[in-house]
């Protein structure tokens, strides 16, 4: 009967060409990594089946391109996200200060119901560099002016940090994910209109 | 001997087994391949016991989420609510609570009968939920535990026997059922009525 | 005649090359298909070009091989493609068939890539989904010439040469199993949120399709995003009809004889089951407060996997119809007053039926409201769908869309008794009216069955099948006969030589294609005589009803004429016993 069903999260990776999203999927579903870079056209996506807190959930992660390319990706893709990552490279601090943007498109776009609380992680990624330009105390300031956003640094190439990252995610998602079940009550009872003229005859009300 | 009626009141998670145990009672039969609820399902059965004889009018509830808003409907006018748990699953244990937190708002009074049920022995060796720990929360709640199966009809037919047993008198219960909607096969001078007698 | 037109094989041999082309219809493209001299000046002509091409897929020691031929065949399509980068000339296709005919097979890797390209192979070469900039820029009314056959495929761009990771994921061996089974079913049906959240899929469970439900909402997303509905694509061996309603997608991919119209009609019909379990304000409603809704418990499957079979093979559902009980007109007259007279002394009842099976016995309604056929057959699906009804009374709600979708009837439901499979469904808008309808319902069960009604209408359904040689029209071997008026057909036994299941799904598929002409929005048939190799087909449609007849192949135009004559004297003469009146409270 109603066992529990496994839940699909939603996830869209965001963030300038050249970060490493597509990187960090790669890292992150196949446990390898390919130096030669993809540039990502339009969008493509992953699953993966979690565990989370024995509970086991599926990924769906969204991987998109270039900023350039936001607009004609289209709303529908955005739409019904469970969580949004924004990945940066810590070496290239144009690619930080973009972060800003990308967070308010995705709000624009996929316009999710609680824009304030709407699970966002950052991941600074490529920390293997030895050139790095942005230093972890700028980009967590920044996090916590976002409400908090949980922030993780991690290098696609080494593998640091990415099962951490991922993990971090798939729970934001969940949470997302469950907010829809608790709150809604779905009372059947929303009367015909009209009532027929006979109910209105001999009756007290 | 007079004869009462009683409405009750079948509630929890789907697939604890609330038909079944409502099939047993009713027709000492169990369905292998019992389908989901759809709605409510209504069923009624006689009993006579030492000194009384008692009509019983049960509401099967559909355990699924939609239905859920539809439940207040069937437990408003009961004399007595059946919470239904699976031993083996600890899960639906904890949502009796939330039926029991839900029956309680509505049906508050002293002689309303609430009892727990854990259903399923028949597989004692998958049980999740300690006897022990059902028996202190239904102390706690002035509740009622049995454990049975509807499968092999153990402790069902004693589950309704303790229904009737806590039966209030007579005239009181007449009483509350007065604002309730009505159960009984509406007596002559009710057709033409339709909104609660007052 | 269609390609796909009456006598077309059901051929699933994927071994053969050169097929139907496989096409892809939007909106616009049926628009333009619907009116080629659509000119208007603002709205810029689309490209037209179509991608031609079908696929195969075989199992092979390196993977999946995915043949892909492209199909220089068929003549050119005026649809309009989801903005193919290099638009594709007919002739120049043509004249690289040959290399293309010893090019078309590479191999896919398993690697994670090919989960994508494999399913957007299946949906027909949607590379141009992945690949093309921005599609507004494409639009060109001029074709190029195809200069080399590589451009049929498109050119990987130096970033995109990547090298193929060989490791296997869970997730695409998933797939794999997944596109296996969508080849092995004949009809397969998805349904998913606008987000791409699963909801439900006909086999399996529907958690194993999450690949599969992200490139269909990639798919449909993408193309609305170009102001543009995404309807239907064919290739030679399957439809793939899309359906987006609401805040729903259903998807069906079949190897049936159904055309895409039939299909989409198919998946209106199971979006209004889904209505009838939440109303349509309530699935807007949740699905705007949360976008990433989660259906699935809100629905009971086995309403909607029932519908599926029952609109396999029963044509209540293509033509709209219901299917009575034939009986006499006294015990039909009795039946209803029995009815009438019950509630008339509870007024809380506002339309009350009675059924065995799926078929209709009486229908009696208040006079100001009515039940159209499909809300009527979508209550035949539920009760149809489980055995939970049997054994006892029951109570429960259910939005009727076609009557209105925005709130609940309460049905009661309740066999007539234990062995009977009559039943009776008494609606009302109260929800608290159980003990009311409980009441009527006691009294039309007691007097039905003290007048002795019962029995003769278990006679009656025992009898309600009739034989062609009953009616003594030797020439017809079978029929469809609908009453517009009254929403009703009739039709009689499968005979000879439609006695085996693939011989009744083959007939199946005549009607189909027969329902296909007399409704095809372009060109609309009154009256259709075809005769094939199996049999002579027979369509007629006519203001008061919509006839299907088949005959032997032999036979001559004068019989037929003489045949379809004959059954309407027949029709004429019995149609108080096979049609029931609705009579009102």
């Amino acid at each position: 009967m109603s066992a529990r069903r496994k839940v699909l999260l939603k996830v869209i990776i965001l963030g300038d060409s050249g970060v490493g999203k597509t990187s960090l999927m790669n890292q992150y579903v196949n446990k390898r990594f390919t130096t030669q870079y993809k540039a990502t056209i339009g969008a493509d996506f992953l699953t993966k089946e979690v565990m989370i807190d024995d509970r086991l959930v599926t990924m769906q992660i969204w991987d998109t391109a270039g900023q350039e390319r936001f607009q004609s990706l289209g709303v529908a893709f955005y739409r019904g996200a469970d969580c949004c990552v924004l990945v940066y490279d810590v070496t290239q601090p144009n690619t930080f200060k973009t972060l800003d943007s990308w967070r308010d498109e995705f709000l624009i776009q996929a316009s999710p119901r609680d824009p304030e609380n709407f699970p966002f992680v950052v991941l600074g990624n490529k920390v293997d560099l030895e050139n790095r330009a942005v230093p972890t105390r700028r980009a967590q300031g920044w996090c916590e002016t976002k409400n908090n956003i949980p922030y993780f640094e991690t290098s696609a190439k080494e593998a640091i940090n990415v099962e951490q990252a991922f993990q971090a995610i798939a729970r934001k998602a969940l949470e997302q994910d469950a907010k829809t079940s608790c709150d809604i009550g779905l009372e059947p009872n929303i009367p015909i209109q009209p009532e027929p003229a006979k109910d209105k005859s001999g009756c007290c009300t | 001997m007079s004869m009462r009626e009683v409405k009750v009141c079948l509630l929890g998670e789907a697939g604890v087994g609330k038909s079944s145990i409502a099939h047993r009672f009713v027709m000492d039969s169990f369905n292998e391949k019992q389908e989901s609820t759809i709605g409510a399902a209504f069923m009624s059965k006689t009993v006579k016991y030492n000194t009384q004889t008692v009509k019983f009018q049960m509401w099967d509830t559909a355990g699924q989420e939609k239905y859920k808003g539809l439940a207040p409907m069937y437990y408003r006018g009961a004399s007595a609510a059946i919470v239904v748990y699976d031993i083996t699953s600890f899960n639906t244990y904890n949502v009796v609570k939330d039926w029991v937190r839900d029956v309680r708002d509505t049906c508050d009074t002293e002689d309303f009968i609430l009892i727990i049920v854990g259903n399923k022995v028949d597989v004692e060796e998958k049980r999740n939920v300690p006897r022990e720990t059902a028996e202190k929360y239904c102390v706690s709640m002035g509740a009622h535990l049995f454990e049975c199966s509807a499968l092999s009809g153990k402790n069902v037919f004693e589950i309704f026997e303790k229904i009737a047993e806590n039966l209030p008198s007579e005239n009181p219960m007449l009483h509350h059922k007065r604002d309730t909607i009505n159960i009984r096969p509406p007596i002559k001078e009710k057709k033409k009525e339709c909104c609660k007698t007052q | 005649m269609a390609t796909n037109g009456p006598h077309r094989s059901g051929n699933t041999n994927q071994s053969s090359r050169l097929s139907r082309p496989t096409r892809i219809f939007s909106k616009q493209t049926s628009e333009d298909a619907n009116n080629e001299t659509n000119n208007t000046p603002d709205k810029p002509r689309t490209m037209t070009t179509a991608l031609y091409g079908r696929f195969d897929l075989e199992e092979c020691d390196e993977g999946v091989k995915i043949n892909h031929v492209w199909d220089s065949e068929s003549g050119l399509p005026t649809s309009r493609l989801i903005n193919e980068k290099r638009p594709i000339s007919p002739s120049a296709a043509r004249r690289d068939s040959h290399w293309l005919a010893q090019q078309a097979s590479f191999s896919i890797d398993p690697d994670m890539d090919s989960d994508v390209a494999l399913m957007e192979d299946i949906l027909g070469e949607t590379q141009s989904i992945k690949h093309s900039p921005d599609p507004l820029e494409e639009i060109s009314q001029e074709r190029p010439q195809l200069d080399s056959p590589n451009q049929l495929f498109p050119i990987p761009t130096e970033e995109s040469q990547e090298e193929p990771i060989t490791e296997t994921l869970s997730s695409s061996s998933n797939f794999r199993n997944i596109e296996k089974e969508l080849k092995l079913n004949k009809k397969n049906v998805f349904i998913l949120s606008e987000s791409g959240k699963p909801i439900y899929s006909r086999y399996g469970d529907e958690d194993h399709a999450v690949h599969l439900f992200g490139i269909m909402q990639a798919f449909i997303a993408f193309v609305e995003d170009n102001k543009d509905e995404l309807l239907y694509f064919s290739t030679d061996t399957h439809n793939f009809v899309f359906v987006h309603k609401g805040p729903l997608i259903l998807v069906c991919i079949a190897n049936t004889y159904e055309y895409p119209d039939q299909i989409r009609l198919q998946m209106n019909m199971l979006y209004n089951q889904i209505i009838s379990q939440i109303t349509n304000t309530q699935l807007n409603r949740v699905f705007q407060e949360y976008r990433n809704f989660d259906l699935r418990r809100w629905l009971t499957d086995r309403f909607l996997s029932s519908l599926i079979e029952l609109m396999d093979e029963d044509p209540s559902y293509l033509l709209q119809a219901i299917r009575c009980i034939p009986m006499n007109n006294t015990l039909r007259e009795n039946i209803n007053s029995t009815i009438i007279q019950a509630g008339n002394k509870n007024k809380k009842v506002l339309f009350t039926l009675l059924i065995a099976n799926t078929r209709l016995i009486a229908y009696v309604r208040h006079k100001s409201y009515k039940l159209g056929p499909s809300d009527i057959l979508l209550l035949f699906n539920m009760v149809h769908s489980t055995t939970s009804f049997k054994n006892s009374e029951n109570w429960t709600p259910v939005c009727l869309p076609d009557f209105d979708n925005r709130g609940y009837m309460y049905a009661h439901i309740s066999y007539v008794n234990e062995t009977s499979a009559m039943y009776l469904i008494l609606l009302s808008t109260n929800r608290e009216a159980f003990f009311d309808l409980k009441e009527t319902h006691t009294t039309i069960v007691e007097k039905l069955n003290s007048h002795g009604y019962l029995q003769k209408i278990e006679k009656s359904i025992r009898y309600a099948d009739y034989t062609m040689p009953q009616i003594k029209v030797p020439e017809v071997r079978h029929f469809i006969f609908k009453n517009f008026r009254l929403n009703q057909y009739t039709m009689p036994l499968y005979g000879p030589p439609y006695v085996d299941e693939k011989e009744r799904e083959r007939l199946y598929g005549q009607y189909l294609y027969l329902n296909h002409n007399l409704y095809k929005p372009t060109r609309p048939a009154k009256i259709i005589y075809t005769v094939g190799p199996k049999e002579t087909l027979f369509a007629w449609i006519h203001k008061e009803f919509e006839w299907y007849a088949v005959f032997d192949p032999l036979i001559s135009k004068p019989s037929a004429v003489d045949a379809i004559n004959k059954l309407c004297r027949w029709m004429k003469n019995t149609k108080d016993e096979l049609f029931l009146r609705p009579a009102t409270y």
